[in-house]
């Protein structure tokens, strides 16, 4: 299959800067690509060439096989619409009128609308769901709506292909989700080509991603493919964790925000479960003090976090009790911990041991929270024991880190 | 919702006419319908000021048209007819034929200036075959600061002259003859250019990269429509001097009637620009001294404007 629209060998560059280079990608009719990369890479340049907006130094863009050059305006109009970033408009038009202007290369000059170009453009305003602003001023509706409309307008020119730079850009995350379903929605009728900023909706919606760096392609591909840690940190210069996402199985990213653990301070036992650590361990970490977790089952996201971010972690094997042998590390490690803090984590007869291990510690205790009790109340009588003992309850993180700085 | 309404157009057409009879037999002579010597008032309606009050219409009406395009393109509400410097250009060509041949080819001159004035500006802003309107409305700005620069020098050097130049420059049409008015017809003809360019400029209020994804060709738009408005400024210039307001404050006004769309907005500021300029003129010429009709459309107009500025919010 020749593909619908094609980019050989471009280069553009605005006086010295070069801000694309050789660039060539050919793209299927009815996909869905998302071009990804950090700013000033020249993913909006390339959309631009895409679209003839500008003229590429070096190379050509073929649009159905011939060159995009050689299309009179209005047939072009006719075969791509574009929907950009932000769109001023400069006198108080009603959104139907804006929305009609997308039969301009259909019409005459003078010739009247006709009941046809009046459907083609209710048909896209029940598309994009802004029939009901037909007769209200683009002035002043929402930006999401204004998107909305906008793309109503560019439906209106009935084009072969969508270029978006950033359409969400502006909006909140329900418009965002809200955008991307119905430019999704328009494939495979319509082919999308969209620079996005959002790598997770990008992952989640587009089918190929091309990612960018310094006006050439990294990597083309499915999210799969292309998302990895690897290529993520190449083009955007940060460290990303790539997961699953838990519901939709695509590729996930969370930024690391740049932790370095060191271990120059004082030396902090957590015990925790469930989650209820994770930002605790973090926290820790962040402010350098020297951490260790544990006892912690394999699968829990509090172990994941402690083993990305590098501790000393004592681990069972999922779903098991923990073993003499792990409660004999832990006594150890307590033993040795400056300070020991205790999440309010779940405990159930599995995990109990964790908080049997304190009775007789003399290591200095922390409780924040306390979680739910499936013990029969052993578990509440332990932590009642253990703050007649000495151990201090506090709210959350914020009082934690307060009271080691004193 | 918002209402377009489908009847102004027709409503102002008729006013026009009206006011064209009525203003025909308005006038300062002493004469009235009274007097018998038919003759006489022959020569003084069809010679004097049937000739004033059509002069009167096709320049208003040319101005309000050209400035409406104007703010169109520039997507400015600020800009009229003569933001590219017409105005100034067209006063230093009737300042020369002034002082220097004493008012001979006065007209001529305007035109010469005003024309040349605008295609420095357009040659000065064009780059890699484009024209940025930004560019040219700071190019405007400063050839028109050159140009009055020029014409502040002459002024100051031309003793006599000075009031006869002064009064050339704030507009007026007590020099109107069959000549002027038959000159004065090329306006509407370039109006009618203009319109047909109506939806592209409706596009074109999207801005211009927008117009481009819509299929216009924008190059050849603006150049289209900036020299035809241009040319009619020129011609308004050169019969009766640069009245202002007109072009500014009518096509704002309009646009509060009618909306932004170019193909009701275009033809409805150019039917309201004839009507004031009929009265404004009427009017200066009914006083005791005659005055520039550019003091009176201002005088009028402002506190009207300014009436449904804040009545209607808006513009």
């Amino acid at each position: 299959m020749t593909p619908i629209i094609s980019a050989e060998n471009i280069s553009i560059s605005y006086g010295d800067h070069h801000v694309i280079e050789q660039f060539s990608l050919a793209v299927e009719k009815g996909g869905f690509i998302g071009i990804l990369g950090p700013n000033g890479c020249g993913k909006t340049t390339f959309l631009r060439a895409l679209s003839r907006i500008l003229k590429p130094d070096d190379g050509a863009v073929f649009l159905e096989g011939l060159d995009v050059q050689s299309y009179d305006s209005r047939t072009l109009a006719k075969t791509i619409g574009c929907v950009g970033q932000e769109t001023d408009v400069a006198f108080p038009f009603s959104v139907r009128e804006i929305v009609l202007m997308g039969r301009y290369p259909h019409i005459g000059k003078l010739a009247p609308l006709s009941a046809k170009d009046l459907d083609i453009a209710s048909e896209a305003m029940k598309t994009t769901n802004t029939l009901h602003l037909a007769g209200r001023l683009i002035t002043e509706i929402s930006g999401g709506e204004r998107q909305r409309v906008l793309i109503a307008r560019t439906l209106t020119q009935q084009p072969k292909i969508l270029l978006l730079d950033e359409p969400t850009s502006h909006l909140d995350i329900n418009h965002q989700i809200d955008i991307m379903e119905l430019i999704r929605d328009l494939t495979p009728k319509i082919t999308i080509i969209g620079v996005f900023h959002d790598l997770n909706l990008a992952s989640y919606f587009c089918d190929r991603i091309v990612l960018m760096k310094q006006g050439k392609i990294l990597a083309v591909g499915t999210p799969a493919e292309v998302l990895t840690p690897d290529k993520i940190r190449e083009s955007f210069s940060v460290r990303m964790m790539v997961t699953t996402h838990p519901l939709t199985g695509k590729p996930y990213l969370i930024p690391e925000y740049g932790v370095q653990p060191s271990s120059n301070s004082a030396h902090i036992h957590v015990i925790s479960g469930g989650g209820t650590g994770t930002e605790i361990l973090y926290t820790l970490c962040l402010h350098g003090f020297s951490v260790s977790a544990g006892v912690l089952a394999a699968n829990d996201s509090d172990c994941l976090a402690a083993l990305k971010l590098g501790l000393e972690t004592i681990i069972e094997p999922p779903f098991a009790v923990v073993s003499d042998d792990s409660v004999q590390k832990l006594k150890a490690m307590l033993t040795n911990a400056d300070k020991i803090v205790v999440t309010g984590m779940p405990v159930g007869n599995g995990n109990l041991a964790n908080l049997t291990a304190l009775t007789g510690v003399s290591t200095p205790v922390y409780l924040i929270g306390e979680g739910e009790d499936y013990t029969d109340g052993e578990a509440t009588r332990i932590r009642r024991t253990l703050i007649e003992n000495g151990a201090v309850v506090i709210s959350d993180v914020t009082a934690l880190m307060k009271i080691l700085y004193e | 919702m918002i209402r377009r309404p489908v009847l102004l157009l027709p409503v102002l057409f008729v006013v026009l006419l009206v006011s064209i009879v009525i203003t025909t037999l308005i006038g300062v002579s002493g004469l009235s319908l009274l007097t018998f010597d038919s003759e006489m008032i022959q020569k003084l309606l069809f010679e004097v000021r049937l000739p004033r009050v059509l002069g009167a219409l096709l320049v208003g009406g040319g101005l309000a048209a050209a400035g409406c395009v104007m703010q169109g393109l520039f997507r400015n509400p600020m800009a009229d007819p003569y933001i590219i410097g017409t105005s100034t250009g067209g006063a230093l060509g009737a300042a020369c034929a002034i002082v220097f041949l004493g008012g001979l080819l006065m007209p001529l001159f305007a035109f010469i200036g005003a024309a040349a004035s605008t295609i420095t500006v357009y040659i000065i802003s064009k780059r890699n075959g484009r024209m940025a309107v930004e560019t040219l409305l700071l190019s405007g700005i400063a050839v028109s600061l050159f140009l009055s620069a020029m014409l502040s020098f002459i002024m100051y050097m031309s003793g006599n002259s000075l009031h006869q130049i002064m009064f050339w420059m704030m507009g007026g049409f007590w020099n109107m003859y069959w000549d002027d008015v038959r000159l004065a017809l090329l306006i509407p003809a370039a109006v009618i250019i203009l319109y047909v360019f109506s939806r592209d400029l409706n596009v074109m209020a999207l801005g211009e990269e927008e117009a481009i994804h819509l299929g216009v060709n924008t190059e050849r738009t603006k150049k289209i429509l900036l020299l035809v408005s241009t040319f009619i400024t020129a011609i308004a210039v050169s019969v009766s001097g640069c009245i202002g307001f007109v072009g500014l404050i009518i096509p704002h006004i309009m646009r509060i009637f009618t909306g932004p769309d170019h193909r009701i907005l275009l033809p409805a500021s150019m039917l309201a620009g004839s009507i004031l300029l009929i009265w404004a003129d009427t009017v200066a010429r009914s006083l005791p001294i005659e005055i520039p009709v550019g003091i009176i459309t201002a005088f009028l107009g402002a506190p009207f404007f300014i009436y449904l500025l804040r009545r209607r919010t808006r513009v």
